[in-house]
C-alpha cells in the first residue's frame, strides 16, 4: 500500500524572497518574517520563516511522494524558528498505515539540530487503478 | 514577562478574515515550493495561513509565538470561492502567557473547509 520511499527527505534552504512571496500570498506581512532592520532588533535577531512557509515545504513533499492523496488532519508545532539562507531538512517517517490511510510524521531540523517543525499528519491515499 | 496586552485578552473574543484565492495564487504557491504539479483547489497551507494571519496580525497581533496548530480538512476549498477564516480564544492561561484559540475556516454558503485548535505564547 504505503510503497513510496519512506523514510524519505528533502534538504532546502529558504530565502528572504521566499518569506516575502509566503507574506504575499497569505497576508501576514508581519516585520518579524519580512523587515530585516525590524527584525535585527527583536531576540531573533533577523528574520524568521513563517510556520506556515514550513508547512507549504511539507504539503508538497506529501504530493510529490503520494500523488492525488487527500490530507485529511494536520498537527504542526513550532519549537524553534527558521532563517532565511540556513539549511534544512525535511524528514517524513511513517506511524502507522491502515488501509489505505497513511499517518505520517514530519520533522524540519536545522543543521545546528534545533528543530523548526515537528508535525503529524493522515493522507487517504487515492484509490490503487487496475494495472 | 509583560502580561499588559494579554490581561486586555477575554475568552470567546475572536476576529475574522475574508479571502478568495485565485488560481494565480495557487499557481504561485506551488511555484514556491518548487511542486510541478497542477493542484486542485486550494492548497491546505494557504488555509492554515489565513489563521496565522489572524493570529499574528489580529488576535493576539503582534509579538504573538504560535507554538502549535491542529486542524482537520473537510473539504478542499475552490479557487474563486469566498473563504472566512476566524480565530476565537478559548482559553487563557496567565501563569504561562497562553492562549488557546478555535480555527474556523468555511467557505461559500458557510460550508466547513477546516476547523481546528491554536496555541500561543503572548507575553508583550
Amino acid at each position: 500500500m504505503s510503497d513510496a520511499n519512506i523514510p524519505c527527505e528533502q534538504n532546502f534552504m529558504l530565502t528572504q524572497d521566499d518569506f516575502d512571496q509566503f507574506a504575499r500570498l497569505s497576508g501576514d506581512h508581519n516585520p518579524i518574517h519580512v523587515d530585516p532592520e525590524f527584525s535585527a532588533r527583536t531576540s531573533f535577531g533577523r528574520t524568521v520563516s513563517h510556520g506556515m512557509l514550513l508547512f507549504s515545504v511539507v504539503r508538497s513533499l506529501l504530493a510529490q511522494t503520494w500523488p492525488g492523496s487527500t490530507l485529511n488532519r494536520q498537527n504542526l508545532m513550532f519549537p524553534s524558528p527558521a532563517y532565511a539562507g540556513e539549511a534544512l531538512e525535511l524528514v517524513v517517517e511513517q506511524q502507522s498505515a491502515e488501509g489505505n490511510r497513511l499517518v505520517l510524521k514530519t520533522t524540519i531540523t536545522r543543521a545546528d539540530g534545533e528543530t523548526c517543525l515537528t508535525g503529524e499528519c493522515e493522507l487517504t491515499l487515492p484509490e490503487k487503478e487496475a494495472s | 514577562m509583560n502580561l499588559e496586552r494579554f490581561d486586555a485578552l477575554k475568552e470567546g473574543e475572536s476576529a475574522k478574515l475574508n479571502r478568495t484565492f485565485t488560481a494565480e495564487d495557487v499557481r504561485e504557491w506551488c511555484e514556491l515550493c518548487q511542486l510541478d504539479q497542477d493542484w486542485p483547489g486550494v492548497p491546505e497551507p494557504l488555509i492554515a495561513g489565513l489563521f496565522s494571519c489572524l493570529l499574528g496580525e489580529d488576535l493576539p497581533g503582534h509579538g504573538t509565538n504560535y507554538l502549535k496548530q491542529a486542524m482537520t480538512f473537510h473539504t478542499a476549498a475552490d479557487t474563486g470561492e469566498p473563504l472566512q477564516a476566524s480565530v476565537t480564544v478559548s482559553r487563557l492561561r496567565r501563569d504561562k502567557a497562553l492562549v488557546n484559540l478555535t480555527t474556523v475556516c468555511t467557505g461559500r454558503d458557510g460550508r466547513l473547509i477546516c476547523e481546528g485548535e491554536a496555541l500561543v505564547l503572548f507575553q508583550h
